[in-house]
């Protein structure tokens, strides 16, 4: 990945180009995972940046992480696709198979992860998308709670329910 | 929301321990190999378009993506772009502005302020004949000889008729001197400029015959100035306001000077002669006859004398009317000695009082809208939010 360098203007209290960097992946991740779609997480992350880029002089450092503040413009865009496809009545969602995985792989991992990959497919909506933020975006309990709004511990029994269901899930995969 | 219980809590701690490496309880090791497998099933972002990304992201978005599909992006989206919100509140206050300032509207308040119209007189002996007889006199000359009527420019005194008493230039030639001057003030100043016209009439040497004052209207002023100062006074009234108009007249008054002169040469060289026959007289019908017509003579001299000093007068002091209009948008009154730290400082009060004014009026109008429009965006946003929700539960 190439490191973008572009000389800003004034110095807002955010880096975007390190921000960027960090956590480009993980909002692909994270927006992937939640859309099942990846024309369309593509589409979201980029808008996601650019919203970003454009109202980064925006961003409050006291009302939460930099990754935090990106992650809920992600979520917002994210949202605003499943409405627009809603709207368009063309939810045509892609198969949760979103990276093949590699056929050298062992035959018991290989079930070990169709069985994840079904899981995810059959939970809600709501606890795949805290799996996404979880697993895939790499945010700790407090910065779920804060792309969320709610509370840390609220967010920590939310996981731990979707946790729960996903096991579930898998066991009867 | 309750606290975590400590199973629950364990259980998260297994998770991140998981993730970050670190070793698992045995009882939770299939929750940490569940995590691990979760986090092997994230999605890998295609290098085209990670390379994409990062060109945009390095040129700072310009322009449309390309790349992208058409977006739900709604129409009316441009309109809260700021260049437009910056347009709509500048036509906003403009109209503001326009709506609080009706033309003609006084500033001073209280249903078209006072008024009060004064006749003044110097109080002095000589001083109040003089200003008298000349206010009279130049009010009969300017009736009869049409001195109103304005000129371009100050003008010389027009040649004497053939035949006139002072064409032949023996006589020192006597000249009455009018003028007329308009000024714009703003209706609060309208005081402030009339005492300076007081002032400065005061300090030319002359009087005020006349005046009308309306705080709210304007004022008029009919002014005795000494026709040496009449110049120095008409440049220091026009600095006092912003000049409508102003003339200036003159009226060759030598054969009137000559005749009244002449008048009171004749009566005063009869008066001698009477009382020559008067001591030469023997009976007594001669005296009283001569003492008559000493009656006479006497009061003759008296007019002459009268005649000569209202020419004098309405020679040597001149008649300025000035007229003071109210007008809103006139600039402040001119300090006599330039602008000093005093004016300064009224300048400075001034704006603060014009942008208190403005910033009154926008929160007149701003507090009610917000309280309007924040019920309606807070409640737009309630919206918003619960039907992404929404969306998000219908996949």
């Amino acid at each position: 990945m190439t490191a973008p360098t572009t000389a800003r203007t004034a110095s807002p209290p955010l880096d975007f180009d390190a921000l960027y960097r960090a956590a480009r992946d993980d909002v692909y991740a994270y927006v992937a995972t939640l859309l099942r779609d990846r024309a369309a997480a593509e589409d979201v992350t980029a808008a996601t940046f650019e919203r970003a880029y454009r109202k980064q002089r925006s961003y409050k450092p006291a009302r939460g992480s930099k990754r935090a503040w990106l992650f809920g413009i992600a979520r917002n865009a994210a949202l605003d696709e499943l409405r627009r496809r809603k709207r368009a009545a063309a939810l045509a969602a892609e198969p949760a198979d979103v990276e093949a995985a590699p056929p050298e792989d062992a035959a018991e991992a290989a079930l070990r992860r169709a069985a994840v990959r079904a899981a995810l497919s059959r939970v809600g909506p709501r606890e795949r998308e805290l799996i996404a933020l979880k697993f895939h975006a790499g945010l700790d309990n407090a910065e779920i709670a804060a792309v969320l709004g709610i509370s840390v511990s609220n967010a920590g029994t939310q996981l731990h329910r979707a946790m729960t269901k996903l096991r579930e899930a898998v066991e009867h995969a | 929301m309750p606290e975590l219980t400590p199973e629950v809590e364990r259980e998260l701690a297994a998770i991140d321990d998981a993730l970050t490496g670190r070793r698992v309880a045995s009882d939770l090791a299939e929750l940490g190999e569940l995590a691990l497998a979760l986090r092997e099933e994230r999605p890998r972002i295609d290098d085209g378009f990670g390379h994409h990304l990062d060109t945009r992201v390095e040129r700072g978005f310009p322009g449309r993506d390309p790349r992208r599909r058409a977006s739900g992006r709604r129409w009316w989206s441009g309109l809260l772009s700021a260049p437009v919100v910056a347009t709509v509140a500048t036509a906003l206050l403009v109209a503001v502005i326009v709506i609080a300032d009706p033309a003609g509207q006084d500033e001073s308040g209280g249903g078209g302020g006072t008024a009060s119209t004064q006749e003044t007189d110097r109080a002095d002996g000589g001083a109040a004949t003089q200003a008298r007889s000349g206010g009279a006199s130049a009010g009969s000359a300017q009736d009869s000889s049409g001195l109103a009527e304005p000129l371009s420019a100050i003008t010389v005194p027009p040649a004497p008729a053939p035949g006139s008493p002072g064409s032949d230039g023996r006589v020192r030639r006597q000249v009455e001197r009018s003028a007329s001057l308009t000024l714009a003030a703003r209706p609060r100043d309208i005081d402030t400029v009339s005492a300076r016209i007081q002032d400065v009439t005061r300090r030319q040497g002359g009087f005020i015959a006349s005046s009308t004052v309306s705080s709210s209207e304007g004022a008029t002023f009919r002014l005795r100035v000494p026709t040496r100062n009449l110049d120095a006074a008409m440049a220091e009234l026009s600095r006092l306001g912003n000049v409508r108009s102003r003339a200036q007249s003159s009226r060759d008054i030598t054969a009137q000077a000559v005749s009244a002169s002449s008048r009171l040469k004749d009566a005063r060289t009869e008066r001698k002669s009477l009382l020559r026959q008067l001591a030469d007289a023997v009976t007594l019908t001669q005296t009283e006859s001569i003492r008559a017509r000493l009656k006479l003579v006497g009061r003759e001299i008296e007019r002459a004398r009268a005649q000569v000093r209202r020419v004098n007068n309405r020679a040597s002091f001149s008649t300025v009317d000035v007229t003071l209009e109210a007008d809103r948008r006139a600039g402040a009154p001119s300090s006599d000695d330039g602008w000093s730290p005093a004016d300064a400082a009224r300048d400075a009060l001034r704006v603060l009082e014009v942008a208190a004014g403005v910033a009154l009026i926008a929160l007149a109008i701003v507090l009610p809208l917000a309280l309007v429009a924040a019920p309606a965006v807070l409640a737009a946003r309630w919206t918003r939010r619960r039907r992404r929700e929404q969306a998000l539960d219908a996949v």
